[in-house]
C-alpha cells in the first residue's frame, strides 16, 4: 500500500470520512426524517458531535495514556532481575484482570470516585493498563537472548540495553497491546455516559431511554468510524515499529 | 596479557572451574578446547566478568579486573559468540559502530573505522554498509561479528565458539581471516572451541580443559608430541594423531637443507599436509624447498614425513 509520512492512504481516507461525519450531522435533519419518521427531533443537538468526538478522544487519550505509563512500567519492572520475584504475580493479575468486563470496572469505580469523567477515567485507565503489561512483559520477554548476551559481553549498561536493545525490539508487541487498549477504550468510553460523562455515548444512552433510534445510529456510527480510523493508524505504527525492529522482512528496507 | 590465578567458579556444589592458573601472552592466539561442560566457556566468560568468579583471580596487563567496572572492562575487549548476536534492528554499519559509539567517538571517527572494518574482513562498504542483519549469510553475519568486536580497537578479544554455527567451507575461510587478521592487527585473541583440529590449526597456544580442570596448556606441536595424559592423547585423535601432526608441523622442521630434487618446489612455511598432498598428486618422493626469498633452501622426502 501506497503510504506517506508511513500513513497509509485508507486511513487518510477513513479520517476525511469522519470528519465529513461529525461536520454534516447537524444538517442531515431531511434525510434522517425521511429514515426515521416517528422521531421528532432526528438529529442530537444536546451537545455537537464535534464536541462529543474530543471530549470522548480526551477521556480515551487520557487514559491510555497513564494505562501505557503503569503498563510499560510494571512490564519493565516484571521483567528485571529485581522484578523477577513478582513476575508471575503481575502476569496473573494483568490476565485474570481482562476477565472482568470493562462494564463491571466502570460500575466498581462509581462508588468508589462518583459520577462524572474522572470515574469514567480512572475506570478505562486501570482496565487498559492490563493488556498493555501484558503484551509488555510478552514483548520483552521475546526479544532474542542471542542480542542480549551480545550487547552485555561488548559493554552496554542495563540502561542502555534496555533503551537500545530490548524496547525497540518489544516495541511491536507493546504496540500492539496499546492498540487492543486503545479500541478497547474507545468502545468502552461510550458507557461512561451512563455515569455522566460527556462521550459519543451520550447520544446513545439517551436514544435508548427515550426509544429514540436515530440518536443511537448517530453515536454508534462515529463512534465505530473513530475506532476503525485509529485501529488503521496503529496498524499504520505496528508496520513501521516492526520495520524498524527487523523482524518484517520482504519489502520493508526498500520503503526505508 | 591475561593472567588467571587458582580461578574458580561454582554452580551449586559443582566446580565449573576448578582451580584454573595460566598466563595468556599478549599477541598471541590461544584455544580453550575440551568436552562440552569442561569450563571452557565459563572461563572465556570470566574474562570479560560476564560470570564472577567464587574464588582466584584474573588480571589483564597486571590489573585485577574485580576492581574495574564491569561496562568499562567489556568495552575494551571484542566478543564475539556463536550465535553472533547481532542487533536485528540495526544496520551493518549500526551493529559495527556500537561500542565506538558507547565510548562517544566522533562521528567521522566511526564513519572511517565502519568501512575500515569491513575492508579488513572482506565485504564491501557500498554492498553492505545498509543491509540488515537478516539480509545476510551466516558467514557475513559472523563476518559483522568479528568486525563488531574489532571496532573500537581493542587488544583483546573473546571468541566463544566463533564458528560452531557455520558450514564447512564458511568455517575454513573465517578461520584464515582470523589467523591473518591476528597477524595484521596483533590481538591477544582467545576462542574457545570443542574442536581440536581448529584449536591446533589456529591456536599458537591451546588450552586442554576437562572437568573445570587445565589438563594440558602448551603449543600445538607439543600437544601432538607430548601429550600430557590418556585424556589429551584420545582427545587429540588416538590413532589418527600422527596425521594431525603432519597438519600441524612446517617443511622447515623435517627437511634435509642443501641437496637437490626435481620438479616444482614447496615453501618451507608449508605444512607436512601440503607436502605430502604435492607428493602424491605429483608422484614425487622428495620436493626441493624454497624460502621466503625463492631461494633452494634443501629437500624434503617422503621419509622425513613419516618419521616420528
Amino acid at each position: 500500500m501506497t503510504r506517506a509520512l508511513g500513513i497509509s492512504r485508507l486511513t487518510f481516507a477513513l479520517a476525511f470520512a469522519l470528519v465529513a461525519l461529525v461536520l454534516a450531522l447537524p444538517h442531515l435533519q431531511a434525510p434522517m426524517h425521511w429514515l426515521f419518521p416517528e422521531v421528532e427531533r432526528p438529529v442530537y443537538e444536546r451537545a455537537s458531535f464535534v464536541e462529543l468526538v474530543a471530549s470522548h478522544l480526551a477521556l480515551v487519550l487520557a487514559s491510555s495514556a497513564a494505562a501505557t505509563l503503569v503498563g510499560v512500567s510494571a512490564g519493565i519492572f516484571a521483567t528485571r532481575q529485581s522484578g523477577a520475584e513478582f513476575a508471575p504475580l503481575i502476569n496473573a493479575i494483568a490476565a485474570i484482570g481482562q476477565t472482568f468486563p470493562p462494564v463491571a470496572v466502570l460500575a466498581i469505580s462509581v462508588p468508589l470516585l462518583g459520577y462524572g469523567g474522572p470515574p469514567t477515567l480512572v475506570a478505562l485507565a486501570v482496565y487498559a493498563a492490563l493488556p498493555i503489561t501484558e503484551n509488555t512483559i510478552a514483548g520483552l520477554t521475546s526479544v532474542s537472548r542471542d542480542a542480549k548476551d551480545a550487547a552485555e559481553g561488548l559493554g552496554f549498561s542495563r540502561l542502555r540495553l534496555l533503551a537500545d536493545v530490548e524496547l525497540p525490539l518489544a516495541l511491536p508487541i507493546i504496540l500492539t497491546g496499546i492498540r487492543i487498549a486503545v479500541i478497547i477504550n474507545i468502545g468502552t468510553a461510550t458507557i461512561g455516559s451512563t455515569i455522566g460523562a460527556l462521550t459519543l455515548g451520550s447520544p446513545i444512552i439517551e436514544g435508548l431511554s427515550a426509544s429514540n433510534p436515530a440518536y443511537v445510529l448517530e453515536g454508534a456510527a462515529v463512534v465505530a468510524l473513530l475506532a476503525i480510523l485509529i485501529d488503521r493508524l496503529f496498524e499504520d505504527g505496528v508496520h513501521w515499529a516492526r520495520r524498524r525492529s527487523g523482524t518484517l522482512t520482504s519489502d520493508a528496507h526498500a520503503v526505508a | 596479557m591475561i593472567e588467571l590465578e587458582n580461578v574458580v567458579k561454582r554452580y551449586g556444589t559443582r566446580a565449573a572451574v576448578d582451580g584454573m592458573t595460566f598466563s595468556i601472552e599478549a599477541r598471541t592466539l590461544c584455544a580453550f578446547v575440551g568436552p562440552s561442560g569442561c569450563g571452557k566457556s565459563t572461563t572465556l566468560r570470566l574474562i570479560n566478568a560476564l560470570i564472577r568468579p567464587d574464588d582466584g583471580m584474573i588480571r589483564i596487563d597486571g590489573r585485577d579486573i574485580s576492581a574495574m567496572k564491569p561496562e568499562t572492562l567489556r568495552r575494551g575487549i571484542g566478543y564475539v559468540i556463536q550465535s553472533i548476536g547481532l542487533f536485528p534492528h540495526w544496520n551493518v554499519a549500526d551493529n559495527i559502530a556500537t561500542v565506538p559509539r558507547l565510548l562517544h567517538w566522533p562521528k567521522s571517527r566511526i564513519e572511517r573505522r565502519i568501512d575500515e572494518l569491513l575492508h579488513l574482513l572482506r565485504l564491501d562498504p557500498g554492498e553492505f554498509r545498509a543491509k540488515f542483519p537478516h539480509q545476510l549469510s551466516g558467514g557475513q553475519q559472523q563476518r559483522v561479528g568479528v568486525a563488531r568486536a574489532l571496532a573500537a580497537d581493542p587488544n583483546i578479544v573473546l571468541m566463544d565458539e566463533p564458528f560452531g554455527a557455520l558450514d564447512p567451507p564458511t568455517r575454513d575461510a573465517l578461520q584464515g581471516e582470523i589467523r591473518r587478521i591476528q597477524a595484521q592487527t596483533k590481538k591477544t585473541i582467545v576462542f574457545v572451541t570443542h574442536d581440536m583440529d581448529e584449536a591446533l590449526r589456529l591456536g599458537d597456544r591451546v588450552a586442554v580443559m576437562e572437568s573445570g580442570k587445565l589438563v594440558q596448556f602448551a603449543t600445538p606441536a607439543e600437544i601432538l608430541a607430548k601429550p600430557a595424559n590418556e585424556f589429551v592423547r584420545q582427545f587429540v585423535g588416538g590413532a589418527d594423531m600422527s596425521i594431525r601432526v603432519l597438519a600441524v608441523a612446517r617443511v622447515a622442521e623435517r627437511m634435509t637443507r642443501g641437496g637437490t630434487a626435481e620438479g616444482e618446489p614447496i615453501r618451507d612455511s608449508a605444512s607436512l599436509k601440503e607436502a605430502l598432498t604435492s607428493m602424491m598428486t605429483s608422484r614425487r618422493e622428495a620436493l626441493p624447498v624454497t624460502d621466503e626469498k625463492g631461494g633452494r633452501v634443501g629437500v624434503i622426502r617422503l621419509a622425513d614425513l613419516a618419521r616420528l
